[in-house]
């Protein structure tokens, strides 16, 4: 539907007296009609008069006002959809009067009539206002005026005030007929004329700055509803006094008071709502009079614009600091307000609004009277508050009302809210040099009640317990031994051993380690995971000393570092690390065969161990780069296992034992719940050891052996098990911990273990002994990203502080700090770091609070949910790590100067975002470049369109096909007219057919891959056989290493796999002298490949010079070096001239046939089957490894497009293709397949949805990758070793002196890492090819010298550069990229072929939009605007 | 530039209801507010082709004509 425009219309003022309305009126009108029902812009004023008033000289007086002013008597008419004002003509105001004054409940009748009328709607076809008078006493009267917004502001309202009072004492001093005529007020039509016409005024456009909405409280809120509610109070008169004392100071005070006063309460305002929701990106409306002129001062009418006034809050910021941003933002809003009129740009996007009043209402006509303006319980939808300032009556008293969104909270959370505001203000007037991020939020009432919500440790409880019973976790293992000693404390698969056996042998174990030293205080435990392990952990406390983990698969440098650290003299160790620690500690032991030695010396007796004495010390990633040690002491770990056992084992039926596998890493305490709670409760261990893989993938184990009851493991781990089923699997429990917890992967830990299995979320860092915190995920209520980590454990206090140690409010973002009873003892040897992490707890007296450097939030159920690190500490794999650790490695490479380590947290795509996808064909909104129209319509879909009738042209009949087959058959050299490509699937089946039944001899080629079907192979005998022709099963003896090279170069295992067929084929063709190979390509995969949208858009479209570009393709393709060249034999292709004796042909290019016609000839005609053993719609077992692999790898699906080419064509359902797209893989299956193919990056295993490490480093050279990669490896932990490495010029950094997250690149989309250096483009050829080089292959880098298939360029790129290309005027061809394999050669070629010149057009960028709705609507109806 | 200020004060933002002096105070009186030295700002800076930063548009330099004039005649002096 064409909207008719404003500006087609004549003149202003058309015959009938109508005339258009302002911008400011057509945005309310806009916004009225979006919420018809809704009394949002009901501007209510309540005038309470003390004194008589004269009923007819205040009807007198109010109508001539009325009949005075246009803006009084306007109404609206809407014609064509288009509104416009007429002014009625002045009839005698009928002024409504209500007598209370007898009245014995008066007071609340009155307050009832009023509040009844504030929700009033005003149709705006007949008034715009509703006024009424209302008599309580003779000297007491209430006047009620609302007037609606459309016509009206404050200011106005305060000028409809003034005049009514004004000619109220005139007719009331000089009687009707002597009181002179009233004066007359400019007319806001004539400002409505003018206002359009004002020259200096444009149209704000998009200011180019981002509007950031504002989580209130961090609650979103989902609902375009418009109830709302007040909450109001009113600044005392000292602070009042303060807050215009400082606006009167000179650091603080601007042009006017009034101004100054704003930046002020601005200040308090913006650090409130960083407070409040953590955006340091602050944009909220605020309302500009825009009475720019004395006449518009004096009209009555609406003329208030609304503007964003848009600031950047540093966390570090006092509120003077604040306050010169505050000021600068002041002076761009004002010029922006006094230079543009405010449009649908200026006044969405914000949910926050700031209307600071500055209009006065004193006496009425002499007589004493209070001004309110009442609240009509709505809201624009748009926004969440609103937050008004103002001193109606001009007493000096601030009044602060804040307008909030009904659905976003309830009133009660308002009041505090409000109250939280008032409190940030305080700080501010009481110290401006304050920190706005260290003043506290809640009130001393609401702290203490914060602080008591989650707490569940207090010394009166613990002084009964605390009579020690001198209980460890050894105690109870003793006891076991005793009560049960023939129970299974462990297994490995083949071998068992009892609690009695275990107790015996880790005694022994003990008094070697006695006898060797005298009684050392740490001992390292080096072994990989068997029973030597737990023989030395055992053995170690045993002795007195604690154990301090040493992971055998960390590098030498680490484990010197960590024995340098702990000063180990003494470290068990199994046979298989002996060597490599003997350079490293002085006494190493030997633990291998400590079970057949018999015991030293039973006489010896070992030492009692307290439960104040240490029991582990565990190094972890340090901030300085060095690790550091955390002391856990006896009686902190058994209280943490004792309240695990609880909360894991108990309430599932004891009659079994639970067994708990162990496979994780030792070197994380998370493992360390595996270990203690089945040793100190009778249940058992089954022991998994460590794969000789780079990534320890021994969970795979462990859910193939189905032995485990209660598994730990990390949601990476998890998330490896994707796909997977389990549902009969014994686990009942899975503990989750190590690292932030999604929803979606809880959701997928359901659909892999039984639906019942419970899930907990445990939460705890090693300070806080494993675990200090859990929530059992409930996928009914838990529907937040992440699963929140819920409560504290026994014993444990949670506080939620604010950077000044204060509690924050429910919703607000604080960081975790943990008190109560089970604490580490501090860092070995570190006592000013201890001193600075453990600090006096002062909501518990004597005790300690670890300072986590975890933030979290508490949310609507009080759970806490967990929000990622304050500081630069990550977790990737569940493993805690310090980037400054990761620095300090990078940096120490001779060749780095300068490095910062960045998380790469996962596309936004495969987080809690649900993907979506084309109304049309099903494109997923997570394929590169995508956007989508209003209509959910994909880019492609709309670019097809326009040239699906031109791409027409390129197919040909069937009858073309035949004179084409006949013509080449003249050229054979055998008895073969021609060689059917035969996959097996519907598409070449039926093709074969359809040749052999057009009489040429057919001879039939397939692949065999080693992971065809069988389903697929009986397909292709049977229908071999029932056609009577000839054919072969082709292989190449190194399928895997094609494969494992394509998945390399192309995270894909087809890519390999065609080029191997299409090189197959031609051999073979070339052999039986068959002149042409024809392909089932389908029309989908032309359309994708080589009927591109640029294919259409430039020159003139010539389907013979597709196929030329297609055939010159083909010959570099067989040409570009990979593990097929390297291969199979490429003689033939060593010269043009096969490409002239075979041809290739599409046949789908010539036969228009749909799936279900295919179907059905094949059903009736073929002894073809739906193969049902492969992943769906193919014959190939190793697709659904290629497919995993490309989605971890490239974020996204490598079907998608294939796939939406099929439903655009009709030739597959959009729903079957998304379901098909959407289908889970089996990882543990694709796992098997990469090492059967022996596919080394592991990191493609791994979910795309989990966080990697990249490395932005400076230095004067880059440094090849696979160096720098090695280099860290010997230094690191492979978790540490980051995925990404990225040479940039410089690290850059923000103003206020931060690294600069947001420019620095997205290493996804980064150039390959080549040795090859960066060369910039010089000439203006080499710009442009730089220019479409780096749109084509989707890099955002790209040098001169780069070699084309370095970055990751194929036949199907090439085509597309050279048609991109050629419409700027350079002109090359396919064949001239595949000569000239870098940038620098083919411009050369280029200048010296066509030196023509460039037109510098730059590409369209097509950034991913996502559709809102209201935003469309708006737009739609914005249109009227554009005049 | 002292009468160009005059004739725009007067016309555009006064709509010559007021006449004023050079040295007539502007901003105190509430004779023009904030908005008012906004639109001052933009009509120097669109005729004498100029920017003035956000810390010069204060009370000592925008109070009246005359000092809006001297500071005119300094920022010119200084380039």
């Amino acid at each position: 539907m064409s909207q008719p425009s404003l500006s087609n219309l004549p003149g202003y003022e058309d015959l009938a007296g109508r005339s258009n309305l302002t911008n400011s009126q057509l945005l309310i009108w806009l916004g009225q009609r979006l919420n018809p029902a809704s009394p949002l812009y009901n501007m209510a004023m309540r005038f309470d008069i003390s004194g008589p008033i004269d009923y007819e000289c205040f009807r007198g007086a109010l109508g001539d006002v009325v009949r005075g002013n246009d803006a009084m008597r306007s109404v609206i008419e809407v014609n064509d959809d288009i509104p416009q004002q007429r002014v009625l003509d002045y009839e005698d105001l009928l002024l409504e009067f209500i007598d209370l004054s007898s009245d014995s409940d008066k007071l609340r009748r009155c307050d009832d009539e009023i509040a009844k009328r504030i929700t009033q709607r005003i149709d705006l076809s007949r008034k715009n206002f509703d006024t009424v008078l209302i008599k309580l006493e003779p000297s007491r009267y209430t006047w009620f005026f609302n007037q609606h917004h459309l016509f009206t502001d404050i200011k106005s309202i305060e000028l409809i005030f003034k005049e009514v009072s004004k000619r109220y004492n005139e007719l009331c001093t000089r009687g009707p007929l002597g009181a002179e005529a009233p004066m007359k007020l400019p007319q806001f039509t004539t400002y409505a004329a003018h206002g359009h016409r004002k020259q200096e005024q444009s149209e704000a456009g998009s200011q180019g700055k981002t509007v950031h909405h504002i989580p209130l409280y961090n609650i979103k809120v989902k609902g375009r509803q418009t109830p709302a509610y007040r909450v109001e109070t009113t600044l005392t008169r000292a602070q009042s006094q303060r807050l215009e004392q400082l606006a009167s100071q000179h650091d603080f005070s601007t042009l006017s008071q009034e101004l100054s006063l704003f930046n002020l309460i601005i200040t308090a305002f913006s650090a409130y709502l960083y407070r409040i929701s953590g955006k340091d990106e602050i944009t909220i409306g605020c309302p500009v009079h825009n009475r720019t002129t004395l006449d518009l001062k004096n009209t009555i009418g609406l003329f208030i614009e609304v503007f964003p006034f848009q600031l950047m809050i540093d966390p570090d910021d006092t509120f003077t600091a604040l306050h010169e941003k505050v000021a600068h933002a002041s002076y761009e809003h004002l010029k922006l307000a006094s230079s543009t009129k405010s449009s649908v740009n200026t006044v969405r996007g914000y949910n926050i609004v700031v209307n600071y009043i500055t209009a006065e209402f004193r006496d009425f006509a002499a007589i004493p009277c209070k001004t309110t303006w009442l609240h009509n319980d709505h809201i624009d939808p748009q926004h969440d508050l609103r937050f008004q300032i103002m001193d109606l009556s001009g007493c000096g008293e601030l009044k602060l009302c804040f307008d909030l969104k009904r659905e976003l909270m309830e009133q009660e959370q308002g009041v505090a809210a409000l109250s939280h505001f008032v409190n940030i203000l305080g700080g501010l007037l009481s110290e401006p040099e304050s920190k706005i991020a260290e003043v506290r939020l809640p009130s001393e009432t609401e702290a203490t009640d914060l602080i008591r919500k989650f707490s569940n440790f207090y010394p009166s409880e613990s002084t009964q317990e605390d009579v020690t019973t001198g209980d460890t976790v050894l105690t109870r293992f003793k006891q076991l031994a005793l009560e049960s000693p023939e129970a299974v404390a462990a297994t490995d698969g083949s071998n068992l051993i009892t609690y009695a056996e275990l107790d015996r042998i880790s005694d022994s174990l003990a008094r070697i380690i006695f006898l060797k030293a005298d009684k050392p205080e740490m001992i390292g435990v080096c072994a990989t995971r068997s029973f030597n392990l737990l023989f030395a952990i055992l053995a170690t406390l045993k002795s007195g000393a604690a154990f301090v983990p040493l992971d055998p698969a960390y590098p030498d440098k680490r484990l010197h570092k960590i024995c340098k650290s702990a000063d180990l003299n003494m470290v068990l160790t199994d046979d298989k690390n002996k060597d490599r620690l003997i350079h490293l500690c002085e006494s190493v032991l030997e633990i291998d065969g400590v079970e057949d030695q018999p015991d030293v010396s039973e006489q010896i007796a070992l030492p009692e161990v307290e439960p104040g004495e240490n029991a582990y010390v565990i190094f972890t990633s340090g901030s300085t780069g060095e690790p550091k040690g955390v002391i856990v002491q006896h009686e902190a770990l058994l209280n943490y296992v004792d309240w695990a056992a609880e909360t894991y084992c108990d309430d599932i039926s004891s009659s079994s034992t639970t067994t708990f596998p162990l496979y994780s890493s030792i070197g994380f305490d998370l493992t360390l719940t595996s270990i203690f709670v089945p040793l100190s409760t009778g249940g058992s261990i089954r022991v998994y050891p460590r794969h000789h893989d780079t990534l320890d993938l021994s969970v795979f184990d462990v859910v193939q052996d189905d032995e485990a009851d209660v598994i730990k493991l990390t949601p990476a781990h998890l998330s490896l098990l994707a796909g997977m089923n389990l549902t009969n699997y014994r686990a009942h429990t899975l503990i989750l911990g190590g690292e932030d917890l999604t929803t979606a992967v809880a959701e997928q830990a359901r659909k892999v273990f039984k639906p019942d299995v419970r899930i907990f979320n445990e939460y705890g860092p090693t300070e806080a002994v494993v675990g200090c915190m859990i929530h059992k995920y409930n996928p009914q209520i838990d529907k937040e990203a992440s699963v929140p980590i819920g409560r504290p454990a026994k014993s444990v206090n949670i506080y939620l502080l604010d950077a000044g140690g204060n509690p924050v409010p429910e919703g607000v973002i604080g960081e975790i700090w943990i008190g109560g009873e089970r604490l580490s003892a501090g860092y070995y040897k570190q006592p000013d770091l201890t001193k600075e992490r453990f600090r006096p707890d002062p909501f518990l007296p004597k005790g300690l609070m670890y300072k986590s450097g975890d933030l979290a939030r508490v949310n609507s159920l009080k759970q806490l949910t967990f929000l990622g690190r304050k500081d630069t500490q990550v977790k990737i794999r569940g493993v805690r790590i310090e980037t400054a650790e990761i620095s300090q490695a990078v940096k120490s490479h001779p060749l780095v100067a300068d490095c910062h380590v960045a998380v790469l947290e996962p596309s936004r795509a495969t987080l809690a975002e649900p993907l979506h996808y084309c109304s049309v064909c099903g494109l997923a909104s997570n394929y590169p470049g995508v956007s989508f129209d209003h209509a959910g319509k994909c880019n492609h879909c709309q670019d097809f369109e326009s040239y699906r009738d031109l791409a027409a042209r390129y197919f040909r009949p069937m009858s073309e096909l035949r004179t084409i087959l006949e013509e080449r058959s003249t050229s054979k050299r055998g008895k073969f007219d021609v060689m059917m490509l035969l996959s097996g699937g519907k598409d070449s089946t039926y093709a074969l057919y359809q040749i052999c039944a057009m009489g040429f001899n057919v001879f039939a080629m397939t692949l065999d891959n080693g992971y065809i079907s069988d389903g697929a192979k009986a397909n292709i005998s049977r229908s071999i056989s029932d056609l009577g022709i000839e054919h072969e099963f082709v292989t190449s003896a190194a399928m895997n290493e094609i494969f494992s090279d394509s998945l390399t170069r192309h995270s894909s295992v087809c890519f390999g796999c065609f080029k191997t067929i299409y090189t197959l084929a031609i051999n073979n063709a070339h052999q039986r002298g068959i002149p042409v190979i024809i392909t089932g390509l389908s029309r989908g995969q032309m359309f994708e490949t080589r009927l591109t949208k640029q294919v259409f858009e430039h020159s003139e479209f010539d389907p013979d010079l597709i196929d030329h570009e297609v055939l010159e393709a083909r010959k570099v393709y067989h040409r570009i070096p990979d593990k097929v060249t390297e291969c199979i034999d490429m003689s033939l292709f060593a010269s043009d001239e096969i490409f002239e004796k075979i041809h290739f042909v599409d046949f789908y290019r010539y036969c228009d046939v749909s799936m279900e016609e295919m179907y059905s000839f094949l059903e009736k005609n073929a002894p073809w089957t739906r193969p049902e053993d492969t992943g769906r719609s193919t014959n190939c077992l190793i697709n659904d490894t290629g497919i995993f692999v490309h989605k971890n790898k490239m974020g996204y699906h490598n079907y998608a497009l294939p796939y939406s080419w099929d439903v655009r064509l009709g030739h597959k359902q959009r729903e079957a293709a998304l379901e098909e797209l959407n289908d889970q893989i089996d990882a543990s299956r694709v796992h098997e397949i990469l090492q059967e193919i022996d596919f080394k990056d592991t990191d493609s295993l791994e979910n795309s949805d989990q966080k990697k490490l990249v490395i932005y480093y400076t230095g004067s050279e880059l440094v090849d990758t696979n160096e720098l990669r090695a280099y860290l490896l010997a230094r690191l932990p492979e978790a540490m070793v980051p995925s990404y490495y990225v040479h940039v010029d410089c690290i850059p950094l923000t103003t206020n002196g931060k690294v600069d997250q947001k420019s620095l690149p997205d290493p996804r989309h980064e150039r390959p890492k080549l040795s090859q250096a960066i060369i910039p483009a010089t000439t203006e050829t080499e710009k442009a090819l730089v220019r479409i080089w780096s749109e084509t292959l989707r890099i955002n880098q790209v040098g001169i010298y780069d070699n084309f298939f370095d970055l990751g360029g194929d036949s199907i790129t090439a085509i597309q550069i050279v048609v991109r290309a050629g419409a700027q005027g350079i002109s090359i061809t396919p064949n001239q990229l595949f000569y000239h394999q870098n940038i620098h050669q083919l411009a050369n070629a280029a200048d010296s072929e066509s030196p023509r010149k460039v037109e510098n057009k730059p590409e369209e960028s097509e950034p991913f939009s996502l559709v809102n709705q209201d935003a469309s609507v708006i737009d739609n109806l914005s249109s009227l605007l554009e005049n | 530039m002292r009468d160009k200020l005059i004739t725009y004060i007067q016309t555009e933002l006064l709509n010559e209801q007021h006449t004023i002096t050079p040295e007539q105070d502007l901003l105190i009186s509430g004779l023009i507010d904030s908005i008012g030295v906004m639109r001052l700002v933009g009509f120097i800076e669109k005729d004498l082709e100029t920017t003035i930063p956000p810390k010069d548009v204060t009370l000592e330099n925008f109070g009246n004509v005359n000092t809006i004039v001297s500071y005119i005649d300094s920022q010119i002096g200084a380039n």
